[in-house]
């Protein structure tokens, strides 16, 4: 049990420092816009990592750790705010679901060019020139999605018409 | 992509750690006995000050800009995330390096968005870690997760604006050395729905701003506070307008970008330490004639 609590803390945590890195490499390298998912996304990991970290950690202490013997206590406190500031855990869930839901939704466009296109300066949100970036930057958020294959976009794939 | 330490960052890192060992974490104790002492909970100990001085002769101070400015040379979001992370460690560490929220975000947005004079008022002594902030947002009548409800007013009156509405979790508002709130309201409650809001920079001494109260968090008071404050016919004059009319619901959200990356950080150096404190705890006692480190 302590052992799979030690365990586990050290995956959770170690796991969400790479996530948060690699939003901070994007916001350096591609702009923060372009970060948004990510940068949600550590929004949500790492405090809800954190508390469970801390939680264990008070469970190991004992009644020391609900005291004040113990930074314990006035850590979880103070984290168990960072899942409602700055946008609760709820709100970055849905910015993050519907980024990834856009790229089948718009008129026309298969997962490649919804993905992309609009990074190019094309599609509807062109206008924006802060959303307009080059070549390169567009491969780079691009190749995450089909990293193994030189970006080459997957085949639409068909599905069966079901009889009403 | 390539999460190797720049030389930069190893080197600032490593700087960072050994001002961690020597002088953060054995001030949590003198911190402790300050504080007690004072009978305060929004009392500013002394320790602070000391610790501030010597991360600024050790040139660990404002390393949290992204980018350049006149005042700092900026360090990207990949450089600082590890500095952020061991700053987590204590909570006396972010505010010693003058790089603690909501100041950073504030001093961020000022850099892009502050007039020169602006600047001068109040970008500079908050970039010397001579006075604090707050950013007044959240509101208690409507789901402020939805930053489009927020309701206060902003009217503009010839050279004025008049600031009315009520704000709560304002954290920072409760120091005596915050000294400027960043409050976000509506100019134009008829513009299109992310157009209405603007930011003005208010004086906290400004008449008709009241600290309503300080919010506990589980029976926690924090030193610097998470206030309630309303605004009761405040004025300021329109060259206090952050960036343009309209713009803030847009300022909000570059406010928050990097700030992410910092908070995230943090919290991941704290939760490295409540590791560090299980995994030393569970190695020192025993129960039912084992350690609790092999208890399965």
């Amino acid at each position: 049990m302590i052992q799979t609590w030690i365990a586990e803390g050290r995956i959770e945590i170690d796991q969400a420092r790479l996530l948060t890195l690699y939003a901070a490499w994007l916001m350096d390298n591609v702009g923060n816009k372009a970060a948004r998912t990510e940068i949600s996304a550590i929004k949500v990991v790492a405090p809800n990592v954190a508390l469970r970290v801390i939680d264990n950690a008070i469970q190991a202490h004992g009644g020391g750790g609900v005291s004040d013997d113990f930074p314990l206590a006035a850590m979880y406190a103070g984290i168990r705010t960072l899942r409602i500031a700055d946008g609760p855990d709820e709100v970055h869930r849905m910015v993050i679901a519907r980024r990834e839901l856009r790229r089948y939704a718009e008129s026309g466009a298969d997962a490649w060019a919804s993905s992309g296109a609009w990074l190019m300066g094309a599609g509807p949100r062109a206008a924006d020139p802060a959303r307009r970036l080059g070549r390169e930057s567009v491969l780079r958020v691009v190749s995450r999605y089909w990293p193994a294959t030189g970006c080459t976009p997957p085949a639409a794939p068909t599905f069966p018409t079901h009889p009403r | 992509m390539d999460f190797e330490f720049s030389p930069k960052a190893a080197e600032l890192r490593q700087r960072l750690v050994e001002f961690m060992d020597e002088r953060i974490i054995p001030a949590e104790a003198i911190y402790r006995q300050q504080m007690e002492a004072s009978g305060d909970p929004h009392f500013h100990p002394p320790v602070i000050e000391e610790l501030k001085a010597e991360a600024r002769t050790r040139g660990l101070w404002n390393l949290f800009l992204p980018h350049a400015t006149e005042w700092t040379e900026g360090l990207s979001n990949l450089d600082y995330a590890p500095l952020a992370e061991i700053l987590g460690r204590s909570p006396l560490a972010s505010e010693a390096l003058n790089c603690a929220a909501p100041d950073t975000g504030n001093m961020e947005i000022l850099t892009m968005f502050g007039t020169p004079e602006q600047q001068d008022r109040w970008l500079v002594p908050l970039l010397e870690g001579e006075i604090r902030s707050c950013f007044a947002m959240t509101e208690p009548a409507v789901a402020s997760s939805d930053a489009t409800n927020i309701e206060c007013s902003i009217r503009r009156d010839g050279d004025e604006y008049v600031i009315n509405g009520r704000k709560w979790w304002i954290s920072g508002a409760a120091s005596s050395r915050c000294k400027v709130a960043i409050v976000m309201g509506k100019t134009d409650p008829d513009a299109p729905t992310h157009s209405q809001q603007s930011m003005v920079l208010v004086p906290m001494d400004a008449p008709g701003l009241v600290i309503e109260r300080a919010l506990p968090v589980f029976g926690y008071q924090d030193r610097e506070g998470h206030c309630e404050l309303s605004f009761n016919d405040v004025r300021v004059p329109v060259t206090n307008l952050l960036g343009t009319e309209g713009g803030g619901f847009a300022m909000a959200q570059a406010r928050l970008g990097p700030g992410r990356i910092h908070h995230c950080m943090r919290t991941l150096g704290a939760a490295e330490r409540a590791l560090e404190l299980m995994c030393r705890r569970v190695v020192e006692r025993e129960a039912f004639g084992k350690p609790l480190a092999s208890q399965v």
